[in-house]
């Protein structure tokens, strides 16, 4: 008797101990979401989280290594080659990344939905002639664009935007027109149209919200891949002018000392690496989220 | 072409004019609806084609046939039936009376006003004239979309009704299709097929439209629920008087329902006459055949005899065929059958058919099969 009761309060306790782990495993599966809130905080206040002055230049303390101590000051990533304080300029860098990406994304996500849900739900000639420029456009040599764009505008962040906004607004387009031919063939878009409903109407109530959830996943996939554009424009000079911050030209000043003093470059490129892998990460999660199948 | 015209101005139902509709339609000011010759005649078609273009970059011309020449008319208040097998052009043809495609030849008249010259305005405002039930119910609601904005949204489109007014207007129609009332906060996927069935005909009737589409609209119901619905139409149409167009291949429910009926096959119209007509004096062997097939249905005459089996599958008609439509399947096509189309002959009171041969009694029609199947049976 004693013995029968004993096995199921064993098994009990050994599945709310594995039920445990699961759940903490589904909570840890968010990781990205910390890195980000991070980078996010950091791109808001970076006076705040940032030790010095990102621009403070110091001859007397220049290239020197990680856990450096001058007087009071503690430079806990090093200095670059005119003695800036390397962690300073990494927190201070979040910022036009963060910015731009998200705007780029914002500017190319709305247009390029827009475009592709219109070239998918009006039949005839208007859709053809949107989808024929998209793939057009994504011809383009991204850095090619990206040269002739800034040198008829002149390098700035806002340029910046404008060529991203640019060269990737088709990505959307081309998932907003899939989804939305898909979308507008079903009985109840026919039934809102048969119901006299208007062209805009039928867009916006029955095939933006259907296209909603995949345009997400895309664009915070793209959040990630914007990250690294705007370091590779900044890396090149296109992006944001010194001495202000950024990842991309942190990366690029730093890289001739890259076998003298590793880091300048490395270090940026470390919280580049992290920022873009979480935002990727996200994404696959929110995709796993919408995504009722999975 | 001139023997579908008399098809299309013989008006098969004696129905007054709907003076009931139009002192609500002067109520509720909605778009002028120009009254035709015949008044009594709500919805007419005329010579109605419709191609389809099969595509192909090395043969040009392949086109399909979906619907050649179909002329008739539907009486206020009356219910059409159309019937024929999956393929015949019968939910084409629901399409075409709605404006939901152009057809490729020929005229829609709805209450007096032909759809293809309308603008797109024009269209939109007739609309509320004409509404669809569709096939599936399953598919045919917004699934993100709660009743109350499922319901309501007829209203917005035609700014009908305020914001206030829409709460208790969409209850109203919960009330009219037999729905409890608390259903409004509800998304679609929390109905039963039947339920869901009964919110697309609400929506359809949002408006008070004269003139419904029902495309197979017990199709994809159980047996028990399509009664149901069924009694829902009826209904439907004594409160409202409306015309119906109803398509199914389901026979009984078309014999139910219907006060003429419409045998398609291969996007013709091969007999059109009253119910009795169509259903006790069937006199195209395709109609027989299809009477036959359901043994429930058929007159006497017809249970008594031997089913009358068609072989073969209905060919794809494309362009250049030649002949009546019916000849690779028909126990008695003769060479004339493969050479001329059939005139649409008027049998006496506006029973069409397009048959040379017509009528065609069963016994001929039976006698043909036997020797038909004697003779394949000999060759083995």
């Amino acid at each position: 008797m004693s013995q029968t009761k004993v096995a199921p309060d064993f098994l009990a306790r050994s599945t709310s101990r594995k039920m445990k782990a699961f759940r903490l495993r589904k909570v840890l599966r968010w990781w990205p979401l910390l890195i980000i809130l991070i980078a996010l905080v950091a791109a808001a206040f970076p006076s705040v989280l940032a030790p010095y002055n990102p621009d403070l230049t110091n001859l007397a303390a220049r290239l020197e290594g990680p856990g450096f101590r001058y007087g009071a000051q503690h430079f806990l990533l090093g200095t670059d080659s005119l003695g800036r304080d390397v962690l300073s300029r990494v927190i201070w860098g979040v910022r036009p990344s963060v910015v731009v990406a998200v705007v780029a994304v914002l500017v190319a996500g709305v247009s390029g939905s827009t475009l592709g849900i219109v070239a998918g739900t009006i039949e005839g000639g208007v859709g053809t002639i949107i989808m024929r420029f998209a793939d057009m456009v994504l011809s383009i040599p991204f850095f090619l664009l990206a040269i002739l764009v800034v040198a008829a505008l002149g390098p700035s962040l806002v340029n910046v935007v404008v060529v991203l906004a640019l060269v990737r607004w088709p990505i959307y387009a081309r998932v907003a027109y899939g989804q939305s031919i898909e979308v507008s063939k079903r009985e109840s878009v026919r039934s809102a149209i048969a119901l006299g409903a208007r062209q805009w109407r039928v867009m916006r109530y029955h095939i933006l919200p259907e296209v909603l959830a995949p345009l997400i996943v895309v664009a915070t996939l793209e959040v990630g891949s914007m990250i690294v554009y705007e370091a590779a424009l900044s890396f090149i000079g296109l992006g944001t002018q010194p001495p202000a911050p950024s990842w991309g030209s942190m990366l690029s000043e730093g890289e001739q000392y890259v076998s003298t003093a590793w880091w300048i470059s490395t270090f940026p490129g470390l919280a580049l690496f992290v920022l873009a892998l979480s935002v990727n990460r996200l994404g696959d999660l929110i995709r796993d989220v919408l995504d009722p199948k999975s | 072409m001139n023997e579908a015209e008399g098809a299309g101005g013989s008006s098969l139902g004696d129905l007054p004019t709907n003076s009931g509709r139009q002192h609500l339609a002067a109520r509720t000011g909605r778009v002028e609806v120009i009254e035709g010759k015949k008044p009594e005649d709500l919805v007419k078609v005329e010579n109605l084609c419709k191609n389809y273009s099969l595509g192909g970059f090395r043969s040009k011309n392949r086109v399909l046939r979906a619907v050649s020449d179909v002329s008739f008319t539907i009486s206020a208040g009356r219910t059409f039936g159309l019937v024929g097998e999956t393929g015949s052009g019968k939910s084409t043809i629901g399409k075409l009376t709605l404006g939901l495609e152009t057809p490729s030849w020929g005229r829609v008249m709805v209450a007096g006003n032909d759809l293809a010259l309308l603008s797109k305005k024009e269209l939109r405002d007739l609309r509320r004239e004409m509404q669809p039930v569709s096939q599936d119910p399953y598919s045919a609601l917004n699934g993100r979309m709660r009743v109350r904005d499922i319901l309501g949204e007829p209203f917005i489109i035609h700014k009908t009704a305020d914001k206030r007014e829409l709460h208790s207007l969409v209850q109203d129609l919960l009330e009219l299709v037999d729905l409890p009332k608390d259903a409004i906060d509800r998304f679609p996927h929390q109905f039963s097929g039947g339920q869901r069935q009964r919110l697309v005909i609400a929506r359809a009737v949002a408006l008070r439209p004269r003139f419904v589409v029902a495309d197979e609209p017990l199709s994809a119901l159980d047996v028990s629920v399509q009664a149901q619905i069924i009694n829902l139409f009826k209904k439907l149409q004594r409160e409202f008087n409306l015309t119906y167009l109803f398509i199914s291949h389901d026979l009984s429910v078309v014999r139910y329902l219907s006060d003429v009926v419409g045998v398609m096959y291969l996007g013709r119209l091969v007999e059109l006459g009253t119910r009795d007509d169509v259903f006790s004096d069937a006199s195209h062997p395709y109609t027989q055949a299809l009477l036959a097939s359901a043994p429930a249905v058929g007159t006497k005459k017809l249970v008594e005899k031997r089913r009358l089996h068609l072989y073969g599958d209905p060919p794809a008609v494309l362009d250049g065929f030649s002949g009546c439509v019916f000849n690779s399947r028909c126990p008695i096509a003769e060479s004339r059958c493969f050479e001329q189309t059939p005139e649409f002959r008027d049998l006496g009171e506006n029973h069409m058919v397009a048959c040379h041969f017509a009528p065609v009694s069963v016994d001929v029609l039976s006698k043909a099969v036997e020797r038909r199947s004697a003779k394949a049976e000999s060759q083995d």
